[in-house]
């Protein structure tokens, strides 16, 4: 009988499930085998250790939702402002990060309430239900993402990409844009967003401009010019930056828009080296993990052992990580849980989505972004059937 | 909650949802965030079945209200599991730490209930279910296997290997 099998006996003996005879040779046995009869103790124990496990609220946000879904339900009006069947009913405020991993919940939730609701003023029906403020995303079914401040009403198959215009924003410390708001804006709103569509539809709403939907196989590129656009520090005129003034949007395979102007990019260079001077370490700059966009040389199986191994090579940079955020704080330790989704994305098994769960412990947005990011750019063969792998992979950190 | 209460979340009264929120609001969340490999969203998702089935909700019953609301949440998250299984496999790698200085100490009761949440991460979904309801939750085996549309037999059946596996993982094996 194996381990698995006799421990189940244990447990069947416990509840009294056993006949008699199965009774008195299961006993006999557990009375000539300290190790089974340690056993049988920590059974006995487990109901009662369940039993005492910590009750845990749910974080505050997620009550304000709960509400949000009630009110929504009980309105008179619920069947008018319901969304579309599929769409999940989360809002912009969870703790999903998104391809690079880099903003939070903490942040996401006033700033994408903040670019939400710009986009809802002109937002047709149903409210975003998905929030992509920078990275990659591939969406399937039924839902409506707001890119940037661009909602998109999704239909099917669709990877959408939202990237800063002024690549300068991509460079800089995640703690620099933190500290100032005109430029984390800037990074968040003014974005260049290109929607791919594999199958079904994309109807995109950019800004004053009409809607405009795309079909299989096509893609676009869009710039939302972002609140900097308009700002009066910046000098220029704003359709002199932003295209959508001038048409609703432009095809990738179309020139690209003119640059911002050399005084705005100081102004940014003046106001980034200012926050910079302030937030950077001592020590040097925080390593980036890795290089985005590179490509990767071996593609992983996505079995246990394949992942496994993507995530050992990958350790270098995960220990890069620690060590630069040990420097600033030393006492910077526990454990990194983070969960990953694999999707098939044009042959290829790519991470379409990172977070870390609840079982993180370190408490360190940055540093856990960190990691993120390096399991964001694991690559690896296409999982079988079309269908998704998520991963749960847990990191301790100690310090000595 | 009385009847009134209840009629009164049915209306839309923000102060009655508020109080069902706050009074079951970690009943839910509890069994979300150990069942769901996306808790926040399964959390929203479990209080509209809730609040929709509501009405059928009979509070003069014999049912209490806290072991409802757990029923139709673990539904739900049967639901939601069984919708990722036909989209996708989970795969939980093993436990393992990447090199770096140790500091080997602390082994107190907050590590303990650590490993018993990780133990019951490690079970697989259905046998997790069982063990969180019948044990943490106190819900009686056929109100579980009544949400899961299983038989009473397959719910002892999932305790029992669930238990084996615990114990094997906290260490009462070899």
């Amino acid at each position: 009988m194996s381990r698995q099998a006799l421990y189940e006996s244990m447990s069947r003996l416990l509840d009294g499930e056993l006949t008699g005879p199965e009774t008195d040779a299961l006993r006999q046995r557990i009375a000539g085998d300290p190790e089974l009869a340690r056993a049988l103790e920590t059974m006995e124990q487990l109901r009662g250790r369940v039993g005492e496990l910590p009750e845990a609220h749910p974080p505050a946000h997620l009550d304000e939702t709960a509400l949000e879904v009630m009110q929504r339900i009980t309105s008179p009006a619920a069947a008018e402002i319901r969304p579309p069947a599929g769409v999940p009913i989360a809002g912009p405020s969870g703790r999903r990060v998104d391809r690079d991993g880099r903003w939070r919940s903490w942040m996401l939730a006033p700033l994408a309430a903040g670019v939400a609701l710009a986009a809802l003023l002109w937002w047709p029906s149903a409210p975003p239900t998905l929030v992509l403020l920078e990275g990659s995303r591939l969406v399937e079914g039924r839902a409506v993402l707001l890119a940037g401040a661009v909602p998109i009403d999704i239909d099917g198959k669709v990877r959408v990409t939202v990237e800063p215009v002024d690549a300068s924003f991509r460079d800089m410390d995640q703690e620099v844009l933190m500290r100032n708001r005109d430029l984390l804006l800037g990074a968040l709103a003014g974005a260049a967003i290109t929607v791919a569509v594999y199958e079904g539809s994309a109807v995109i709403f950019p800004g004053e401009a009409s809607s405009r939907t795309l079909g299989p196989d096509q893609t676009e590129t869009i710039v939302h010019p972002g609140p900097r656009a308009t700002s009066p520090e910046v000098p220029g005129s704003a359709e002199s930056r932003n295209p959508l003034h001038k048409s609703s949007s432009w095809s990738s395979t179309d020139s690209q828009p003119e640059p911002f102007d050399d005084e705005f990019d100081r102004v940014v260079a003046e106001a980034d080296e200012e926050a910079f001077e302030e937030a950077a370490p001592e020590t040097g700059e925080v390593p980036e993990p890795s290089e985005e966009g590179a490509e990767p040389e071996v593609l992983y199986s996505t079995s246990k052992e394949g992942i496994n191994d993507a995530i050992r090579e990958r350790l270098s940079e995960i220990r890069e990580c620690y060590q630069a955020w040990l420097e600033l704080q030393p006492d910077l330790e526990g454990t990194v849980e983070v969960k990953f989704v694999i999707s098939d994305v044009d042959g290829v098994g790519e991470v379409t989505r990172t977070e870390t769960l609840d079982t993180t412990t370190t408490d360190h947005t940055l540093f856990e972004g960190c990691v993120l990011n390096v399991m964001s750019t694991l690559a690896f063969e296409s999982p079988e059937d079309g269908g998704v792998v998520i991963v749960s992979y847990p990191f301790q950190f100690t310090a000595g | 909650m009385t009847r009134d209460a209840l009629d009164r979340v049915l209306s839309g009264d923000q102060t009655s949802q508020r109080e069902l929120i706050r009074g079951y609001g970690a009943l839910v969340w509890s069994l979300c965030r150990r069942l769901d490999p996306e808790p926040e969203d399964a959390y929203q998702e479990c209080w509209e079945k809730v609040v929709k089935g509501l009405r059928r909700f009979d509070p003069d019953g014999s049912a209490k209200l806290s072991t409802w609301i757990a029923v139709v949440t673990n539904r739900h998250l049967v639901d939601r599991h069984r919708s990722r299984s036909s989209r996708g496999v989970e795969v939980e790698l093993d436990r393992w730490s990447p090199p770096s200085p140790r500091v080997d100490e602390r082994f107190d009761r907050t590590e303990r209930i650590a490993d018993l949440e990780r133990a019951l991460a490690d079970l697989p979904e259905p046998q997790r279910r069982a063990v969180i309801l019948h044990y943490l939750r106190d819900l009686p085996l056929d109100a579980i296997a009544d949400s899961e549309e299983v038989a009473v037999g397959t719910i002892k059946s999932r305790l029992h290997r669930a238990r084996a596996r615990l114990t094997e993982i906290l260490g009462g094996g070899p």
